[in-house]
């Protein structure tokens, strides 16, 4: 006789997904899945326009992180343009992209993570949340709209509004960087440096509490994989991509991502909207491989900042070998955010990031070009075709969030076998079966849209039909 | 000089919740030359929103409610209230106005201007009795700013909670 747990929607993640948990006879988990369950096609609608439009296009896949797909747009673009962008113009491209990162690692930690971390998993829900957290402790509130607002600034600032910014373009940017806006940029540093230092501080005082969650978070070993620079460094824009295999040992290096198609594989799960892409030699699904924060942090050899390589080091402490524990993608991203803001400081005290020469202006030269970059949640790939008139003939997303998809379901099962009691529900232990994807920090928008009321239904149904329990959370 | 923030929110692609973007995109016109009034129009009340409140006296949000008047205008005073509203990442009026006054001890005084909506499906463009109402919404605030930066002492009054203007549009 097997019984399922619905868990529709997963709250504190962006966009609409579900987890479904199968139970044994004896009410144990049997088998765990999480769905996508909307689907918003930007592949298709993209065929048909003028490829100097993807840019723009695309940024509209997310009000979250649409910089993100406005880089990796741009970069594809570049390649159809086959031109060389100036070196400016890439940096002003890294400082946007990095502003992106910040602000975006600042929404998954303070406003959608911090509230478990601070109130507890078994928290009131109705204190659990963004406002229980600046009720009681409106330091870690502040730091955290303070952080948003630092890269979200940056962001407007340099593409004149927050969101789907038109700043970055095929060839590089709009318009070269103002010595008045570099230093107003540099002003807001200290502060930002301050903020994520003591949140660090905080973040690592509290870790001693949820060593059940950190020892059950989706931590098994799987591969790692992410863009790194020319010297192994952190790399958000460029670079070539590394694969760490299971045991910690670097399986793949140098890897050129325009050819990612020669080994990224894309599986379809007929439950969900999400791809399933895996490392093509190992196959699926054992090609199973994270990307993001915890991923990034795993396949360096240093972070290339002087702060955020401190705190590398004693991350690195945590575990022999690469840091398994998917818990750890909080801890990855607050030392991402301490890097970011070192490397916005050190481009804009490059000496020519106020060169009038931002733009390469081309044709279209090339039929088919591939754009990769890191997203705050991975790395993001946007593979584009054209024809002889410019038009898109064809697209291929890979979204950050995709790349994770079966280690989150490696991830939800783990958590549920480890906490869930199919003979009664408890609210907490199916809050940490939903932190477990929150500790992805999943963008659902990119390949969903969540509109309109979002209570969450639990129900434990027999085969005939009878609820033997229910949860329930109004809006 | 009292300085004004007007938040015309909500979703333009979703019917009449463009009610909040639309009244303020018309407020902007009218008002582009009083340097101390700004409009904002974004998709929903994030958090940091807490922060921009703090340079402001007065703040009227304005935005589409499901009602069944279709076209009628309510102007309220948010009163103060607890916080138990937060479920995501996204804060209502009431929520925004104490987080600004817990994180930053700002204490601008809040109001609130909605229309009963018709239509909220996905789409752009208002319902025709949304449409109708916009003219007296665009009217009422433009009086009310009008007071406030013309000192009226009775718009100064902080203590007034729940007065409501109604309008039938």
């Amino acid at each position: 006789m097997n019984r399922q747990i619905v868990i529709d929607p997963v709250t504190r993640i962006e966009g609409h997904g579900k987890i479904t948990i199968h139970l044994d006879e004896d009410g144990q988990v049997e088998n765990a899945v999480f769905a996508v369950t909307q689907f918003r096609g930007f592949e298709k609608i993209c065929e048909g326009r003028p490829f100097r439009e993807m840019p723009s296009l695309m940024a509209r896949i997310c009000g979250i992180c649409p910089v993100s797909h406005l880089i990796a747009s741009a970069k594809a673009c570049d390649e159809l343009l086959a031109v060389r962008i100036p070196p400016t113009a890439a940096n002003l491209r890294k400082v946007m992209n990095i502003a992106q990162i910040v602000q975006s690692h600042a929404l998954s930690f303070f406003h959608l993570a911090s509230p478990d971390l601070l109130l507890g998993m078994d928290a009131d829900p109705a204190q659990r949340n963004i406002v229980g957290v600046l009720k009681n402790n409106p330091e870690l509130a502040r730091g955290g709209i303070r952080l948003r607002q630092f890269g979200q600034q940056i962001i407007e600032w340099l593409g004149g509004k927050r969101i789907h910014p038109s700043w970055v373009v095929p060839g590089g940017v709009n318009g070269p960087l103002t010595a008045e806006l570099r230093d107003r940029i540099l002003a807001t540093v200290p502060e930002a440096l301050d903020i994520i230092q003591k949140t660090l501080n905080w973040f690592k005082r509290t870790l001693a509490r949820y060593n059940e969650e950190i020892r059950t978070f989706a931590n098994f070993p799987s591969l790692f994989m992410g863009l790194v620079s020319r010297d192994k460094e952190l790399e958000f824009y460029d670079g070539s991509i590394r694969i760490l295999g299971a045991g910690g040992n670097i399986l793949a290096d140098n890897l050129d991502p325009a050819r990612y198609t020669e080994f990224i594989g894309e599986s379809v799960e007929e439950f969900s909207y999400l791809k399933s892409p895996f490392y093509e030699p190992l196959g699926y699904p054992n090609g199973m491989y994270r990307v993001g924060p915890l991923a990034r942090l795993n396949i360096i050899d240093r972070a290339g900042t002087p702060l955020a390589d401190q705190e590398l080091a004693e991350f690195r402490t945590l575990e022999r070998g690469a840091v398994l524990s998917s818990f750890h993608y909080h801890y990855a991203r607050l030392i991402e955010i301490l890097h970011g803001i070192e490397k916005i400081e050190m481009i804009l005290n490059d000496k020519e990031i106020l060169s009038s020469h931002v733009r390469a202006l081309a044709r279209p030269n090339a039929f088919e070009g591939v754009g990769v970059s890191e997203a705050p949640r991975g790395t993001l790939m946007h593979h584009y075709k054209i024809d002889e008139d410019g038009l898109m003939v064809w697209a291929n997303l890979i979204i950050a969030t995709g790349h994770n998809n079966l280690a989150m379901n490696r991830g939800v099962l783990q958590v549920a076998k480890h906490f869930v009691d199919g003979r009664k529900l408890q609210e907490g232990m199916l809050n940490r079966v939903e932190a477990v994807i929150r500790a992805y920090d999943p963008c659902l928008s990119c390949s969903t849209h969540a509109l309109g009321k979002m209570p969450l239904l639990i129900e434990l149904v027999e085969p005939d039909g009878r609820i033997v329990d229910e949860l329930r959370r109004e809006k | 000089m009292n300085r004004v923030l007007v938040i015309g929110f909500g979703n333009p692609l979703r019917g009449d919740d463009g009610f909040g973007w639309e009244v303020a995109g018309q407020l902007e016109r009218r008002l582009s030359q009083e340097s101390s009034v700004h409009i904002l129009t974004p998709i929903q009340l994030a958090p940091e929103l807490a922060e921009t409140l703090t340079r402001y006296d007065h703040v009227f949000f304005v935005d589409a409610a499901l009602g069944d008047q279709p076209g009628r205008l309510i102007l309220t005073e948010i009163a103060e209230g607890n916080l138990d509203s937060g479920f995501t990442h996204h804060l209502d009026p009431q929520a925004l106005l104490a987080s600004a006054r817990i994180l930053f001890g700002a204490q601008p005084r809040g109001r609130i201007l909605t229309v009963d909506g018709l239509n909220f499906e996905l789409g752009q463009g208002l319902s025709d009795p949304i449409t109708r109402a916009l003219p007296e919404a665009v009217h009422l605030l433009e009086k009310e700013i009008e007071k406030i930066l013309g000192d009226d002492p009775e718009a100064q009054a902080f203590a007034q909670t729940n007065m409501e203007v109604e309008s039938d549009a």
